[in-house]
């Protein structure tokens, strides 16, 4: 949050906005379809070996059912993931959090 | 990498996020774990997010599930969820302002722009938003069935909840992407902004 000082009220800001004192600056982003519930993969790219890697439906907890991202990496699959490219604003701390599960019966 | 590996999470190459865990013996349910690190980029633009899945091939069984992937501005104030919605059919999306109590009785209006480039800084403001016909209705169409508690007071805990509705199938707006900035009003006649928001970034998807 950045604190400031304006001595400007919200109508007058809409006016100062049209002004030349506007001037394009950075942006900022997130993940996109980051929790895959449509059930596709859109905004990610494979890539390596994606053997084996597809969306499901998933019971991670006992009353919890979600899409999932699933990869089988054992035998000849794995090695492969997804990526996306995302806009961020140079010298601005992001972070950084995924929820992941694993299940094996080996 | 040994038995043992699972996602490796890198931003533009750099290690930021690793998960270690392996394989659960006789797992008939599965173990569930969480990833998180930072990460401050030293220039403005797109920067390249690769999770990566290591082979096990001994465990040729072995399941491992990505759930939920977020990325934010650190310390963000503004948060929005889900951060989709389809446009195949009504949806909604809820905002989250959380400044903490010593923000609590402060006036807050959330704002809306059809892309969060070019923004503007406004008297040391930056503003992530663009100043486009979105913005314009949003401001107009404030704490309005669409725009639910857009504007008001921050609670006792310096939060407040809006909800952004879509009401019903818009076909015509797959693929866009809208950002949310929340803006800070002090009281009396003119409301000065007195602090600006992280953005968040809504996605129209199929």
């Amino acid at each position: 949050m950045k604190k400031v000082f304006v001595g400007a009220g919200l109508s007058v800001l809409l006016l100062v906005l049209t002004s030349s004192s506007l001037f394009a600056q950075a942006t900022a982003s997130m993940v996109a379809n980051g929790d895959f519930e449509q059930g596709v993969l859109n905004e990610w790219t494979l890539y390596g070996n994606n053997n084996g890697q597809e969306l499901t439906k998933y019971q991670v907890l006992p009353s919890v059912t979600t899409w999932c991202n699933k990869w089988r990496p054992g035998s000849n699959r794995g090695n492969g993931g997804i990526q996306q490219d995302v806009y961020m604003i140079g010298g601005v701390p992001y972070q950084f959090d995924m929820d992941i599960a694993i299940k094996c019966s080996c | 990498m040994s038995d043992g590996g699972n996602f490796d999470v890198t931003i533009n190459g750099v290690l930021i996020a690793q998960n270690k865990a392996g394989y659960v013996p006789d797992s008939t349910t599965p173990k569930r774990s969480h990833m998180s690190g930072t990460y401050t980029p030293t220039s403005t633009g797109l920067h390249e997010l690769k999770i990566y899945n290591y082979r096990n091939a001994p465990r040729t069984a072995l399941l491992n599930y990505i759930e939920d992937i977020l990325l934010v501005p650190a310390g963000a104030d503004l948060t929005i969820d889900p951060s989709n919605i389809s446009v195949a059919a009504a949806g909604s999306a809820t905002l989250t302002l959380d400044l903490g109590p010593a923000h609590a009785g402060e006036n807050y209006i959330i704002l809306a722009g059809a892309s969060s480039s070019p923004n503007f800084m406004l008297d040391g403001v930056l503003i992530h938003l663009a100043y486009d016909f979105i913005f314009q209705y949003s401001l107009s169409n404030k704490n309005t069935a669409m725009f639910s508690n857009t504007y008001g007071v921050l609670d006792a805990s310096g939060q407040a909840t809006a909800t952004f509705n879509t009401f019903g199938a818009l076909p015509h707006l797959m693929g866009n992407n809208y950002s949310f900035c929340g803006l800070g009003l002090s009281s009396g006649g003119v409301r000065p902004i007195t602090w600006a928001s992280n953005p968040v970034l809504l996605n129209m998807i199929p």
